[in-house]
């Protein structure tokens, strides 16, 4: 294989003290390298040095880097500014900081096309558009009008990676081009870049902090560590045994990331057992729960994913006992809840507006004290205590406790509801779509608060929402709820990486577009007129065998913890 | 939202109207505790040397009626006993129609369904017939008045206060309560009545001279208040006997004029806290 870049002896230090330490390393045309290392390591050091960014006036540069038997170092600006874009692209870690916000994506796009390859600007952007097209954006015309910030940051990557590639670069180098993005979407661009590679034979090195992450992508990995790379190997084998302790290190802490993540399950707290819940209106019965089963072990967090409409949140309030279910169980450690006396006090839910969800006429040290109220009556100054402890729990000054509700904002106010739920201790929390009402800031921090919490006190997560992306950061295992039935259940991992479901595929694929399925869902999922007979999906699904039509699938189990209801597997 | 007496009565003072409203009740009631006290005529024993005395001559500031009894202390002695009456037979049909509202709200389904229907046909029936006859049944007396009108005028309260229950009852913070295993009687009261007081407030605002005037009416027609006591029912009523409306104007016009008075501002100011509470939501 032709070796497209080589560093020999490659040396980098700023005032004396050494940042890269004798760098040996080459790739291949049309290999993925990952450059692991954890921050600091100097691995983005290593990108711009291969950039030739790093002025020789600041920094002391020993040794050589090759990009097609060219030394980068000894050619002039002029030459250099040739490669940089056309023959080697770069991706940044932050997408929206790297564009420009006050200009259109499509004179951002079209740059490197027009001044590389002097292709004039509306051929370009035609060029573009069908690249983009290629990329799994739809309507690149709309992307291509848009300005960096009306795009998700999933979005904005793929178009900073289409320009980057547009000009057919040889080599792209990616500086942890995921790392501020969820899960699912992250995915999504590793395929793209791996597409990228095979397609147009580009080589790419993969800068990235996660040994898990690099193994997805590359062929080869380099660990480096304090400026000196201490392995390099294939993927597979560096994974399977590393040789070097740092190598170990990096390992230990991906996987430890995930232990936590997975936890530690198998006692199973809450069975729910063929749970139905049917509810009339005049002729037409309403099957909101049509026979659910679930089991949720302690200390997990157990996402339900579904639309609007499926049943999830009437799951919530059966598991509340707020109702009771037209027939079925639903059993805690054995026991049914509804002759469970003090059953409150073991589960406790958080609700989706946090406006309707609190009294408008309590103030909010009442309002949190009403577990209390209810269940216990403490003296007034216990009570008072209890709640400036969970206040201060949530995050939550006790200065709030004399306000009423709608002195407070958003965010504070679902931080109550949580401090309410909390306040009697409970071991599973039912959270019912807890963040849909705030925005992206305020809904960051309220997860970051859920695994805080989870931490602190062992709670047990019910987590119901119709964001697939929440679920990717979060649950350890989903549930995939369609009108009224479990379609799928299964890891995260499987779920997100692996779904067999129909419907679950079009969920993942939808939220890796960046689309809101469930936006268009509204108009296109009424099927009342088949509430009972076979399967759910079957008018929606694009591969409705006879069998759909008459006979509702039951959940089977394909590998491990994975089930789905559906006759095609 | 939150509701407050404070910020609601603040809202409805700034109509003038409303401000009226309420100067002619205050002087109004300050006049029914205090002008008979200080009056030197004592309203019940009978002058026969002043018959139908016109207003303003020897002290008589109402002058006096077919008895020489003065009729100033007299109409004041009727607004106390149409006012209290009034008032005390608003409030009660206000904690019946409250009860009996959110009972029914709150239980729902056939429970609802049946304590609405009767209602309903309560309701249906012309309050003046079913006062008519439990005053009948009971005889003339102030507590039969008050009960007759308790245990007609509930009805409207209790239809508000069901229509407000059957909403908030599907409120997060109740599901939120319900999930502490709270029971109905605590949700009734901590959640789902302290969010009726404005709806309730308003109702009972309307009820008072509505139970004013049906006083009056039972009065006027001899079957509310027994003479020799007053109210403003029964002094038309006297004067409606015993005198002639071309010669002696003043003795059915003046309690004629109070009521009329009375039942406007008590509707103006119902109607501005409607208003009031209206324009928060």
């Amino acid at each position: 294989m032709d070796t497209i870049l080589r560093i020999k002896d490659f040396s980098l230090s700023f005032k004396g003290k050494k940042i890269l330490d004798n760098i040996n390393m080459s790739v291949s045309k049309g290999e993925i390298l990952a450059v692991v290392g954890e921050s600091g390591s100097g691995k983005s050091m290593l990108a711009r040095s291969v950039l030739g960014l790093n002025s020789p006036d600041v920094f002391d540069i020993k040794g050589k880097i090759f990009f097609d038997d060219r030394d980068i170092n000894s050619l002039p600006e002029k030459e250099l500014t040739k490669i940089r874009g056309a023959k080697i692209g770069m991706v940044f870690q932050e997408p929206l900081s790297y564009l420009n916000p006050v200009i259109k994506m499509a004179s951002q796009l079209t740059e490197p096309l027009n001044k590389h390859k002097k292709i004039n600007k509306r051929k370009a952007a035609q060029l573009m558009e069908d690249f983009l097209r290629k990329l799994n954006i739809n309507d690149p015309l709309q992307y291509m009008k848009s300005y960096p910030h009306q795009l998700s940051g999933g979005m904005a990557q793929r178009g900073v990676i289409a320009m980057n590639s547009s000009c057919e670069p040889e080599l792209i180098i990616a500086d942890e081009p995921t790392s501020s993005i969820d899960v699912i979407v992250q995915y999504s661009i590793i395929k793209l870049i791996k597409d990228l590679a095979r397609l147009q034979g580009t080589s790419v090195i993969f800068i990235t902090h996660d040994l898990q992450l690099a193994a997805k992508i590359a062929d080869r990995v380099a660990v480096i560590s304090k400026g000196r790379i201490v392995e390099e190997g294939d993927v597979q084998e560096v994974l399977k045994n590393p040789r070097t302790n740092e190598t170990a290190q990096l390992l230990n802490a991906c996987i430890a990331e995930r232990a936590q993540e997975t936890g530690v399950k198998r006692k199973a707290l809450l069975e729910i057992r063929d749970l139905r819940m049917h509810f009339k209106s005049g002729n037409n019965i309403n099957r909101a729960l049509d026979g659910v089963s679930l089991t949720v072990y302690e200390g997990e967090t157990l996402g339900i994913l579904g639309e609007s409409g499926c049943g999830k949140s009437t799951l919530s309030r059966i598991i509340t006992r707020i109702q009771r279910p037209t027939s079925g169980k639903v059993l805690f450690e054995g026991t049914d809840i509804f002759s469970i006396k003090d059953y409150s006090k073991i589960v406790q839910m958080i609700f989706q507006d946090s406006i309707t969800s609190m009294n408008p006429q309590m103030r909010i040290e009442d309002i949190v004290a009403e577990g209390i109220d209810i269940l216990y009556g403490k003296s007034r100054q216990e009570r008072t205590k209890d709640v400036i402890e969970c206040l201060k729990r949530v995050g939550l000054d006790k200065s709030i406790k004399d306000r009423f509700p709608h002195q407070l904002s958003g965010g504070q106010r679902q931080r109550v509801g949580i401090a309410r739920a909390l306040i009697t201790n409970p071991k599973i929390l039912i959270c019912d779509e807890p963040t849909s009402y705030l925005d992206t800031v305020s809904q960051k921090h309220m997860l970051d608060l859920f695994m805080k919490l989870k931490n602190e006190i062992n709670l047990t997560y019910i987590f119901i929402t119709h964001n697939i992306r929440i679920l990717g950061n979060i649950s350890d295992r989903i549930a995939v709820m369609h009108k009224g039935r479990i379609v799928e259940i299964g890891t995260r991992d499987e779920i997100v990486f692996n779904p067999v479901h129909p419907y679950t595929k079009m969920l993942i694929d939808a939220s890796i577009k960046d689309e809101d399925y469930f936006a268009e869902s509204l108009f296109q999922t009424d099927d009342s007129a088949c509430n009972s007979c076979g399967c759910k999906y079957h008018a929606l699904c694009k591969r409705t065998a006879e069998k759909c039509r008459q006979e509702s699938p039951a959940l089977i189990n394909i590998e491990g913890e994975h089930f789905v209801a559906c006759h095609l597997f | 939202m939150l509701f407050s007496i404070k910020t609601t009565v603040r809202t409805v003072l700034k109509s003038k109207l409303a401000w009226a409203g309420a100067v002619i009740l205050i002087v109004i009631a300050v006049m029914a505790i205090a002008a008979p006290a200080f009056s030197p005529f004592d309203g019940y024993s009978h002058d026969t040397d002043s018959i139908f005395l016109k207003p303003m001559s020897k002290g008589h500031w109402f002058g006096t009626d077919e008895f020489g009894r003065d009729l100033f202390v007299r109409v004041w002695q009727g607004a106390r006993i149409s006012l209290a009456i009034g008032i005390l037979a608003a409030i009660i049909q206000m904690v019946i129609g409250t009860l009996y509202g959110g009972m029914s709200g709150l239980f729902g389904g056939t429970v609802d369904e049946v304590m609405m229907r009767l209602a309903d046909a309560l309701y249906s029936i012309p309050d003046l017939i079913l006062v008519v006859l439990i005053t009948m049944a009971m005889g003339n007396s102030c507590f039969s008045v008050i009960l007759a009108l308790s245990v007609t005028g509930w009805t409207s309260t209790a239809r508000v206060v069901r229509g407000q229950t059957l909403m908030l009852k599907e409120m997060d913070f109740v599901r939120a309560a319900k999930a502490f295993g709270a029971g109905r009687w605590y949700i009734m009261f901590k959640h789902i009545l302290p969010n009726c007081r404005g709806q309730i407030l308003v109702s009972l605002m309307l009820n008072v001279p509505s139970a004013v005037f049906a006083e009056s009416t039972l009065s006027f027609l001899g079957l509310g208040i027994k003479p020799p006591d007053a109210s403003w029912g029964t002094l038309v009523n006297e004067g409606f006997k015993y005198s002639n409306i071309t010669y002696h104007p003043w003795v059915i016009f003046l309690p004629l004029f109070f009521i009329a008075i009375t039942m406007i501002s008590l509707n103006i100011l119902g109607d501005e806290f409607k208003k009031a509470l209206d324009s928060k939501h």
